[in-house]
């Protein structure tokens, strides 16, 4: 607006007499208010009930942070097996039937000698085939 | 002791450096914040408020660039803040009406004159994203990339709505005129 000076054609304002007076007021008055709040969050969280609820929200915050890594350092039994189950190739669980003959005269005859007790236990009298283990 | 020393000074806390900046800018600042918002009482309350933050948030200032800047870039987002809220809210209870009228110690006496009364009218008229980079170019002697770095946009925005308020304004005292005749 080279024809038209704004800084010239618009009226002027000052600022009133107490300006500077009415300022260092308004600081005085923020600093009391700052330094009241600060006092008021000081006693509210020295309450018991207030550091209590505190403790416990950081805890909670804490757990939800660290559980997924807690949860996973302790691998569950299933997982152990299955992780053993693809190390030696997949195998569907189930039962398998296997057939063990044993000459007990001769299988154990050296036991007492080997130091090793077994325990047997008759499932069935009679001759089976297939063994459940 | 020049600005930056005062600065230095606020920093510390030291009400006194505040009051010669204060010296130095209010008049400038209340000026400013009162085209830029168009009410005196209102002015003057921002110019107060900017001089609480200088205070205040004085560790923030660098010494990168001139003190007055900064304070101007201050009350710059006071009178953005302002106007937003001004259309937002745009009534004034018959109360406020009635104590402003018989309030004293205004400093403002209404231009007499026709054409500063027609361009007072028309900055008012103008958006305030207009009319504040137009006031710190066209009255207070900022560069334009000092007001692009003082309301935080480009060099070539600031240009634009320079310019496009100049038009505006332009525009605005032609239809007075003509309107006046």
């Amino acid at each position: 607006m080279a024809d038209l000076n704004l800084k010239d054609l618009l009226p002027k304002v000052k600022a009133p007499e107490d300006f500077e007076e009415r300022v260092l007021e308004k600081i005085r008055e923020r600093k009391k208010a700052r330094k009241k709040y600060f006092l008021i969050a000081l006693r509210i969280i020295q309450r018991p009930s207030i550091m209590l609820a505190s403790a416990l929200m950081v805890l909670l915050i804490l757990g939800i942070i660290f559980w997924p890594q807690i949860y996973n350092s302790q691998e569950k039994p299933e997982k152990i097996a299955s992780s053993r189950a693809d190390r030696f190739g997949r195998v569907e669980p189930s039962i398998l039937s296997l057939i063990e003959p044993v000459d007990f005269l001769r299988d154990f005859a050296d036991s007492p000698a080997k130091r090793v007790i077994y325990i047997l236990e008759t499932v069935n009298e009679n001759f089976i085939p297939g063994v459940k283990y | 002791m020049d600005e930056q020393e005062l600065m230095e000074q606020i920093k510390q806390g030291n009400e006194m450096a505040l009051a010669t900046l204060m010296k130095i800018y209010k008049d400038r600042l209340v000026n400013f914040l009162f085209h830029a918002v168009g009410d005196y009482e209102r002015a003057v309350d921002l110019a107060q408020e900017t001089f609480v933050r200088v205070y205040f948030r004085a560790h923030q200032y660098r010494p990168v660039g001139p003190v007055g800047a900064w304070i101007f870039t201050i009350a710059s987002n006071l009178a953005k803040s302002e106007a937003k809220k001004r259309s937002k809210v745009n009534f004034v209870s018959l109360e406020e009406v009635t104590s402003e009228l018989g309030s004293e110690g205004v400093s403002y006496d209404p231009p007499t004159t026709g054409l500063s009364r027609n361009l007072e009218q028309a900055l008012n008229k103008l958006p305030a994203y207009y009319r504040i980079p137009l006031l710190l170019k066209d009255v207070e002697g900022f560069s334009q990339e000092e007001i692009a770095q003082m309301l935080g946009r480009p060099v070539g925005t600031i240009k634009a709505r320079i310019s496009r308020a100049r038009h505006l304004l332009r525009r605005q005292l032609e239809n007075a005129l003509k309107g006046g005749k």
